[in-house]
């Protein structure tokens, strides 16, 4: 072995040489003389006098002191949620308004939505502010969407229902002692406020997308649509578009076309060979990083002709109405309709002077009808009437003059809560109603009119034909919220052929459009159609943002952490150091 | 003296009682009948009216009197029926109480046994019941009453045996002798007063008792003063308490200043209730110490 260069037996010596020395300073050290004492009663008091006096002692009752002071103050202060750099200063009055428009849907270069980092930045914003700070939020078209709270899990939860449906960007006024935050893309946004602390949430993206989808009856045949069809690369250079057309049965239409920045492709699409339904438009560019303007939908009217059960006793429109093109129309009697069994035959009817005892099943229409149960009460007749108002709006009378209609004789009925499309409240000519069966129902025959020689009858009747199919080209609707002419219409999205949750308002139905879909709203037989896609070019210019400025006017929120979780921790240390100083008799 | 002769004679240890002490008894006695023939004789005479020797007065005979007491010879001259009254003594019971706890120790306990047997000679030359007690953690031996002067042995006897032992617990004992009926009289307890259980406490018991107190608090030189130095470790005689300590002059002075607070302690409560409080250090000579009892007039009434 060799020990520092000691020989095997000098290190064995010197480690025994180093065990003695140690072992007799061990033994060596001062033995405690044994005395008695009478009693302890009297030293026990002088050491006890003694601990209080000696500085040692006052150290450690210092020490003990101190840290049971840091504890205490420590959470103390952590259940009253101290927080950092806000002391002396006045809870603030914060107002966010958080962009929600379209645009903010566009996709970062993180593969999140601008929507989701103006959420992030938000939840900043309110972990930074002190906990009296109060906040308000508003969405982009100005509604509150939070009041004023200081529950920062209330706001959280309203702005995670926040959605990019805003039609504008409306910021709240400016108020004595309030603070703004404005939380956007800056996409199509007008000058800010300077109090208006601006938090920018933008980078270019790369987006191509459906700006006008539209179809038309073609003026030579009301009953044949065509299609007309903008894109638009709203990217920040040209890109190769993709355009695709489909229907239920297919792509019926597919073309690329390179499309500069602003670029605009425009076409028109004939659709009469197409057996109608739900249309789609869509446009794919490589990188797309906004897809609410990807798609547009709208809804082809059915071509079929209608089959029309004609129940009449005196016949006398039969020659009218196998005119009528698109109308197939099987004449019968009164008795002959009792033995109709099922609907299958017929996709409407046509009752003159007549009318069942119970309600069919079908859209009806009734031309002076007997006094029946599921109708309007009959209160009795009126003759030679004169000028009444009508409706010019509804679909039934567009394009129709009643002015100079002369009507002899019409039955007077209590309209209770159909709607009045001709005459009034005391005298309803043309009401319609939805309830037990879609009926319409003029309170006069046509025989006792002049009506079949004015120039509006033919139009009239074609309008019937399409009030009888019951089946019109959607509404376009802007994405958010929808509002339907229904009362307890149900609502099902038939792009995902989904449901749609609804609510009813006023006796309107409402219902929130999200994507860009097609809605289907039915109430008993009664069917509307909604498209809701983004309404307007400039809703797809993603990258027309005022943040072409300087980064440095932009804000950040100020970061002001709670410290409560630290000082929880602080105290929970000083809680086992108290502990092991304790027990190790360097504190008291 | 032929008391002391004996005493050393039968062989017994002597111990406290050896011939000097005797002589010094002796003296003690002929110094309180002096005393007592002086000034503070009348102080001990009981105002009570009864049956002794001492004619005090004459009041009218009443029905029921006692007619051995009326003065005949009155009558025939007066021709009234006069009663003669006599000033009765009554013996005074004297309570001495000996702490004979190990803190007491070989040197207190000896002084103490001195004093004891002092006072209770003086005691029964002037004619008291002497009760004498041994105590610790309660009784550990009772002496009944003594009542004359050549019963003094018995008390010797009885504090010849006595050692130190037990921990100290004043406050049972003087329950414990108090519990059974007392006539009023004087306590003298002779002690170190090292009782953790507190001598206050011990105190009040005799003082529910309406007994009248005397406390001799007896020390060494090494109680009031401790000749430590260095490293030590402290040992209580009496429990296992031990620390060790390092003496320096600041400690000891710290101690001596706690240990006058202590002695005053008990002296301040025995003033507060008029109770009797002499402090005495083991080097002082008992007899001066008995003289100091006598003169302050408490013990000999």
């Amino acid at each position: 072995m060799t020990f520092l260069g000691l020989s095997q037996t000098m290190g064995w010596l010197l480690a025994g040489g180093t065990a003695t020395a140690i072992l007799v300073i061990f033994f060596l050290r001062i033995q405690h003389r044994r005395v008695f004492v009478s009693s302890s009663i009297l030293w026990e008091r002088v050491l006890e006098r003694r601990k209080r006096r000696s500085l040692i002692e006052w150290l450690r009752r210092l020490i003990s002191l101190l840290i049971a002071l840091a504890i205490g103050l420590s959470l103390a202060m952590a259940f009253g949620e101290v927080e950092l750099g806000l002391a002396g200063r006045k809870p603030r009055d914060v107002r966010l308004v958080v962009d929600n428009r379209p645009t903010m849907a566009a996709l970062m270069s993180d593969g999140r939505s601008r929507l989701d980092h103006a959420m992030d930045r938000a939840d900043e914003l309110l972990a930074g502010g002190s906990s009296a700070d109060r906040f308000t939020v508003y969405d982009a078209d100005g509604v509150v969407v939070a009041a004023a709270t200081r529950d920062r899990d209330a706001v959280r939860e309203a702005l995670a229902d926040l959605r990019p449906t805003a039609r504008s960007l409306k910021l709240p006024l400016a108020e004595e002692g309030t603070e703004t935050w404005l939380l956007t893309d800056g996409v199509g946004a007008a000058e800010v406020p300077a109090d208006v602390r601006v938090v920018g949430l933008y980078e270019p993206v790369v987006n191509a997308g459906v700006t006008a989808f539209e179809i038309r009856p073609q003026p030579t045949d009301p009953y044949r649509y065509e299609a007309f069809l903008e894109v638009g690369n709203f990217s920040v250079d040209a890109r190769a578009v993709t355009i695709t057309l489909r229907d239920d049965a297919g792509v019926q239409f597919r073309r690329v076309v390179e499309l500069e920045p602003g670029g605009l492709y425009r076409n028109t699409f004939d659709l009469g060979r197409l057996d109608g339904g739900e249309l789609r438009a869509e446009v794919a560019v490589e990188g797309d990083g906004y897809a609410l303007d990807d798609r547009a939908h709208v809804w082809l009217p059915r071509t079929a002709p209608v089959r029309l059960a004609y129940v009449s006793a005196s016949h006398d429109l039969t020659f009218l109405l196998q005119s009528v093109p698109h109308l197939e129309v099987t004449v019968m009697e009164p008795a002959d309709y009792s033995a109709l069994e099922d609907g299958d035959l017929f996709d409407a009817y046509l009752f003159e002077g007549w009318a069942p005892a119970a309600a069919p099943a079908l859209p009806t229409v009734l031309l002076g009808p007997p006094a029946v149960d599921w109708l309007p009460r009959h209160l009795g007749v009126a003759e030679h009437v004169g000028l009444l108002p009508f409706d010019t709006a509804a679909p039934l009378l567009r394009h129709v003059d009643l002015h100079d209609i002369a009507i002899a004789r019409a039955i007077v009925v209590d309209p209770l809560d159909a709607v009045i499309l001709a005459g009034d409240a005391e005298l309803p000519l043309i009401l319609s109603g939805l309830q037990p069966t879609r009926w319409l129902m003029f309170s006069f025959a046509i025989a006792d009119t002049d009506f079949e020689q004015a120039v509006g009858f033919p139009i009239l009747v074609s309008n019937l034909v399409q009030w009888l199919r019951g089946d019109a080209p959607a509404r376009r609707v802007d994405l958010g919220t929808v509002a339907i002419d229904l009362p307890r219409a149900r609502v099902r999205n038939l792009s995902t052929d989904s449901p749609v949750e609804v609510r009813t308002v006023g006796g309107r139905t409402i219902f929130r459009a999200t994507t860009p879909a097609l809605y289907m709203a039915t109430d008993g037989s009664r069917r509307l159609h909604y498209a809701a896609r983004l309404d307007g070019r400039e809703r797809s210019m993603v990258n027309a943002s005022i943040f072409e400025l300087p980064d440095a006017q932009l804000e950040s929120p100020a970061a002001s952490r709670p410290l409560w979780p630290i000082l929880l921790g602080v105290a929970a240390v000083l809680l086992l150091v108290e502990g092991l100083t304790y027990h190790r008799r360097i504190t008291v | 003296m032929s008391t002391a002769a004996n005493l050393s004679a039968d062989g017994r240890e002597a111990g406290p009682f050896d011939e000097e002490f005797l002589r010094k008894l002796e003296l003690l006695s002929v110094v309180s009948k002096r005393l007592l023939a002086g000034q503070f004789k009348a102080e001990r005479r009981a105002k009570k009216v009864g049956s002794g020797i001492e004619f005090a007065d004459y009041r009218g005979y009443v029905p029921g009197d006692d007619f051995r007491a009326v003065d005949w010879r009155a009558y025939m001259r007066l021709n009234k029926l006069i009663l003669r009254l006599f000033e009765e003594e009554t013996d005074l019971p004297v309570y001495i109480f000996v702490d004979a706890s190990r803190s007491m120790g070989r040197r207190k306990l000896d002084y103490a046994k001195r004093v004891a047997a002092a006072l209770a000679y003086v005691g029964l030359s002037n004619l008291d019941k002497v009760h004498m007690v041994v105590y610790a953690d309660g009784i550990i031996e009772e002496l009944p009453a003594q009542r004359t002067k050549s019963q003094i042995f018995n008390i010797f006897r009885f504090l010849n045996g006595v050692t130190p032992s037990h921990e100290t617990n004043a406050g049972r004992a003087f329950h414990r002798f108090f519990g059974a009926r007392r006539r009023r009289g004087i306590a003298v307890v002779i002690s170190d007063f090292f009782d953790p259980n507190g001598v206050g406490h011990a105190f009040d018991i005799v003082r529910y008792q309406r007994q009248d107190l005397l406390a001799v608090h007896v020390v060494t030189p090494e109680d009031s003063s401790p000749p430590l130095n260095g490293e030590v470790t402290l040992v209580d005689t009496e429990t296992d308490w031990n620390q060790d300590i390092t003496i320096t002059p600041g400690l000891l002075s710290a101690y001596e200043e706690v240990f006058e607070e202590y002695c005053d302690e008990i002296e301040r409560y025995c003033t507060v209730y008029g109770f009797g409080y002499m402090r005495t250090v083991t080097d002082f000579p008992f007899e001066d110490l008995i003289m100091q009892v006598m003169r302050s007039g408490r013990f000999l009434s």
